[in-house]
């Protein structure tokens, strides 16, 4: 329990493993019924390889996250799935309203702004990493 | 020449049909004065998130900021509505001339119950609107707004909706005045607006 405690003190916001760093993942306060919810962060590959994120799960809080690109031609928006985000050797992605986003679908519950919940994002190279996503008031943009 | 005729037709046939098609995605440049004011905003009739009708007569006596947009929309939408939204909290008492109208371009899916959470996320005092397959195609083509539906089947949403992320500023009279970017910034959409209530 001890250990628990200790690992989850030293969780930072800023998860790193190998390569691969993850930067402010966050979301927006949702009221309880609102079943569509969106995940931002910026992923800083600082390999010498490319990188993609494959999937990400959050299961206590929705029941699906989808990798999702919005693109705005002409003035219209379009939002499309997409397998997989690359993030070239030594650059970052941001992924931010009007480009690439994580969109949950099927929230489970209100999301309280100043709360936080896990998340695992998976790389297609195999790797993993864990997450604290901050829920953010809308306000605060 | 008469061999060669059914190449002019194909090519004006395409022409037409460009101009036809961008023609829809609009909003082209703002037009100050003259026809321009014409060509957005119109009739239209709808159900509010209360199941209220709601209609362009409802827009009279202030202005509105008008975006059409749909409630599986986790990024445009919200980023649209949450600027306006930020944007009225900075005019104080003039913000009570200014009226928010989500309208949805998801027939499908979208009705007064499912407006009325998605909008309640940034202001109950925004109008969600919502109708008939007819209802929404009469208020789109008002605003030359285009939508299309896409099916995404590796998606759990199933399909989605292009549309156009313009937010339209109408005035009391209901005529066009303006329009907006969907991620224009809060300060300078709170500016014009002040600008135009207080001229």
């Amino acid at each position: 329990m001890r250990r628990l405690v200790l690992l989850l003190l030293l969780l930072p916001f800023t998860a790193h493993a190998s390569d691969i760093v993850l930067h402010r993942a966050h979301s927006y306060e949702l009221k309880k019924g609102s079943e569509m919810g969106v995940i931002y962060l910026t992923i800083e590959n600082k390999g010498s390889k490319e990188v993609a994120l494959g999937s990400v799960l959050a299961n206590a809080i929705c029941h699906t996250i989808e990798l999702h690109m919005t693109e705005i031609n002409n003035g219209v928006a379009s939002m499309r799935k997409v397998d997989s985000i690359v993030i070239p050797p030594n650059s970052k992605v941001e992924l931010k309203s009007g480009g690439p986003h994580l969109m949950m679908i099927g929230v489970k519950q209100a999301l309280l702004p100043g709360d936080s919940f896990p998340a695992t994002f998976n790389f297609t190279d195999g790797q993993s990493l864990s997450h604290v996503v901050q829920i953010e008031s809308r306000d605060n943009d | 020449m008469l061999k060669r005729l059914p190449i002019i037709i194909a090519l004006c046939a395409l022409a037409i049909a460009s101009t036809y098609w961008f023609g829809r995605d609009l909003p082209t440049a703002p037009t100050p004065s003259g026809s321009g004011e014409a060509l957005i905003g119109g009739e239209f009739s709808l159900t509010d998130q209360h199941g209220n009708p709601y209609t362009h007569k409802d827009m009279l006596d202030h202005y509105s900021l008008v975006f059409f947009g749909f409630t599986h929309c986790p990024d445009i939408c919200p980023t649209a509505l949450l600027n306006s939204t930020l944007a009225l909290a900075q005019l104080g008492d003039d913000a009570k001339q200014v009226k928010i109208v989500f309208i949805s371009v998801d027939p499908e899916r979208d009705n007064p119950a499912s407006m009325k959470l998605f909008v309640n996320n940034f202001s109950p005092d925004i109008a969600a609107l919502s109708g008939t397959a007819e209802q929404v195609k009469q208020a789109a083509d008002a605003y030359k707004v285009f939508y299309s539906k896409v099916e995404q089947k590796d998606s759990a949403l199933g399909y989605v909706v292009d549309h156009s992320a313009y937010l339209y500023l109408m005035g009391k009279d209901g005529k066009y005045i303006s329009h907006f970017p969907h991620n224009v910034a809060q300060q300078e959409l709170a500016d014009t607006l002040k600008r135009i209530i207080n001229p």
